[in-house]
């Protein structure tokens, strides 16, 4: 009877758990702060999730006195954003707790020195079709270089959670970008 | 509760009973109408159970493969949905299988296997849909996690034996050096309890088998990991402690299986024994044991150092407990084998001071060697057992062997020993050809 009981606790458990994932996320994408960065790009394989491409922005840190006693490497911290003058989004503070008040992401962290603490943001894959994120890949490459900055991500974040809303190249997004491409 | 393996073998042997006149030929006759329809129960034969789970992985592998590919045609919220239909799917042939193929092993451990997979599948598809960049490490977990109550509902061996794997690989992807890779006790003990339902019931031995082949071996990678190897004697003494605790643990519940690949425990443990031995054959120790970073961690933080420490001694006392349980019992044992880590122990307590001088350890592990691989080749000859004999060979010629290479002793102490040693052999292969004649 306890084994049945718990059969049943669990069936609602793995269905339920994905579909929280789900809503979880949809949330962050309809109610998000929405929020622009500017990436450099790679392309690595992943085998569970297909191919994407890798974004890598300019490594972002901030500064904090004594940040070794309250931060550990491999763990997550918290950021506030502003804006800079180009709309961009651009880190502001860094915590180690999630701030009570106003918009935060979470991050991972790099490194720390008792000047800075080094992080990276969590939306630094965007996937893609098999055969479109390797030209995906170099259309970002080459049009991120230094000069023409023409690739943009745009992010919603709500309350530590990102997700990447979309990529764009040449104020496109990428999907019809490629797709205009090769025409 | 009969099985059908059972009722095969009594009507098997309904013929010969018919025969000695111990059945007559109605109560035959009753017997095989009882117990026709249990025997020709398909679900635990073997090449069954074998097919039904390579079955299920390969569709499960392939089902992620194609998902793999991206369908960035879909909106997302197709995609979502195509996310998570896998998983109802599996959950509703798991549901079937748990109320009516109970005891269908095939059934039971495919679609178990299965739905383990599916799980991965649907959290790793949500996150390629909603372009979530989530690390390897965070991935195992919740995967893991999820995947306990699978090991016990139905008593599955695969779930288990992939859960051991899963955690194992884990702890490779946890920072170095990051204090919360300890947490692997709270996964592995997570298993303990189908792991000694399994392993000490008398009837379930291929179960028994796999899962201490699976224990073992995952055990051997994660000790790569979860000790601090900045404070390497904590790493080193974890695997001595692997090593002596399977033994006793093996000796307690494998003790009556034949052959070695029968007794997962023991077999680990000897050849990590002579592994461990022969490493330290060469090394001789002169660090200093740093006690503040070995009881309060380096990089570790404490609390993590102290979660080792405190496994370290419940293995102690587990090792202490089935010492006076195998002695009461006066069950054999391999003292090499047990006294292995009180060797090692001692060899790193006494080595980091400065009592005594440091090439002492190195000969001693020579010696054990030595002795250990004599006392294999003793056994072999007495019990007339060619795979004693060749055990004690291989350990003793693989001593000599590496020691011939080895810089650190001049020739004129080689060459004596070699001499000594091999003389030693002749007299003792004379000797034995005169007994047998």
């Amino acid at each position: 009877m306890y084994r049945n009981i718990a059969f049943i606790l669990t069936m609602i458990l793995y269905a339920g758990f994905p579909l929280q994932m789900i809503s979880g996320y949809e949330s962050v994408l309809s109610e998000g702060e929405l929020h622009r960065f500017q990436p450099r790009p790679i392309d690595p394989y992943n085998p569970f999730k297909g191919r994407y491409v890798f974004l890598q922005y300019e490594n972002p840190q901030l500064p904090y006195e004594n940040g070794l006693e309250v931060f550990e490497y491999g763990t997550s911290a918290f950021i506030s954003l502003g804006k800079d003058s180009t709309g961009l989004s651009v880190p502001q503070e860094i915590f180690p707790r999630a701030p009570e008040n106003g918009n935060y992401l979470r991050v991972e962290i790099n490194y720390i020195t008792d000047k800075e603490v080094g992080f990276s943001y969590p939306f630094d894959e965007y996937y893609m079709n098999e055969e479109m994120a390797p030209k995906a890949e170099e259309a970002v490459r080459k049009f991120s270089e230094w000069g023409k900055e023409e690739v943009f991500v745009d992010v919603r974040i709500k309350e530590g959670m990102a997700v990447i809303e979309q990529l764009y190249i040449q104020g496109k997004p990428i999907e019809e970008f490629l797709r205009d491409a090769e025409d | 509760m009969s099985n059908s393996k059972h009722a095969r073998w009594l009507l098997a042997e309904l013929p010969g009973l018919l025969h000695e006149k111990v059945l007559n030929q109605e109560s035959a006759q009753k017997l095989e109408a009882h117990y026709q329809p249990l025997a020709m129960q398909k679900g635990n034969n073997p090449i069954f159970i074998i097919t039904g789970i390579l079955g299920a992985l390969l569709i499960g592998a392939g089902i992620i493969s194609i998902f793999a590919y991206n369908w960035d045609n879909f909106g997302r919220g197709l995609r979502a949905f195509l996310s998570v239909a896998p998983l109802l799917i599996a959950q509703g042939f798991y549901a079937y299988a748990y109320f009516k193929k109970k005891d269908s092993v095939a059934w039971i451990e495919s679609t178990s296997g299965f739905l383990m997979l599916m799980l991965a599948s649907s959290i790793a598809l949500i996150s390629q849909t909603y372009n979530i960049a989530g690390s390897m490490e965070e991935f195992l977990w919740i995967w893991m996690l999820l995947s306990i109550p699978l090991m016990y509902l139905r008593n599955s061996t695969l779930v288990t034996m992939m859960f051991l794997a899963g955690i194992s690989s884990w702890t490779f992807h946890v920072p170095e050096s990051s204090s919360h890779i300890v947490r692997y006790w709270l996964l592995l003990g997570a298993a303990i309890p189908h792991l000694w339902m399994n392993i000490s019931h008398p009837d379930r031995r291929i179960r028994a088998n796999l899962l201490g082949w699976a224990l073992g071996i995952s055990l051997l990678f994660s000790m790569m990991r979860v000790p601090e190897w900045r404070v390497e004697s904590g790493g080193i003494i974890a695997y001595a402690m692997v090593f002596g605790l399977l033994y006793l643990i093996g000796r307690k519940f494998y003790g009556k299986e034949e052959y070695p690949w029968q007794r997962p425990f023991q077999s680990i443990a000897i050849i990590g024994t002579y592994v461990m031995a022969m490493f330290f054959s060469f090394e001789s120790i002169d660090f200093d044991l740093e006690w503040a970073e070995i009881l309060g961690g380096k990089k570790y933080a404490s609390w993590a150092s102290w979660t080792n420490i405190g496994v370290f001694m419940s293995a102690l006392a587990g090792m202490g407990g089935l010492l006076v349980y195998h002695l009461r019992k006066n069950n054999w044992l391999n003292y090499f084998i047990v006294g292995f880590p009180v060797l090692v122990i001692s060899y790193l307590l006494l080595g980091s001071t400065d009592t005594l001088p440091p090439k002492i350890f190195m000969v001693l592990f020579n010696v054990f060697l030595l002795a250990f691989g004599a006392y294999y080749l003793r056994e072999g000859i007495i019990k007339e057992r060619l795979g004693l004999v060749n055990a004690g060979m291989f350990i003793m010629s693989s001593l000599f062997v590496m020691r011939f290479f080895d810089p650190d002793f001049s020739f004129l102490v080689k060459g004596i020993a070699f001499l000594l040693i091999g003389s030693a052999f002749f007299g003792v292969n004379i000797y034995l050809m005169k007994k047998k004649k």
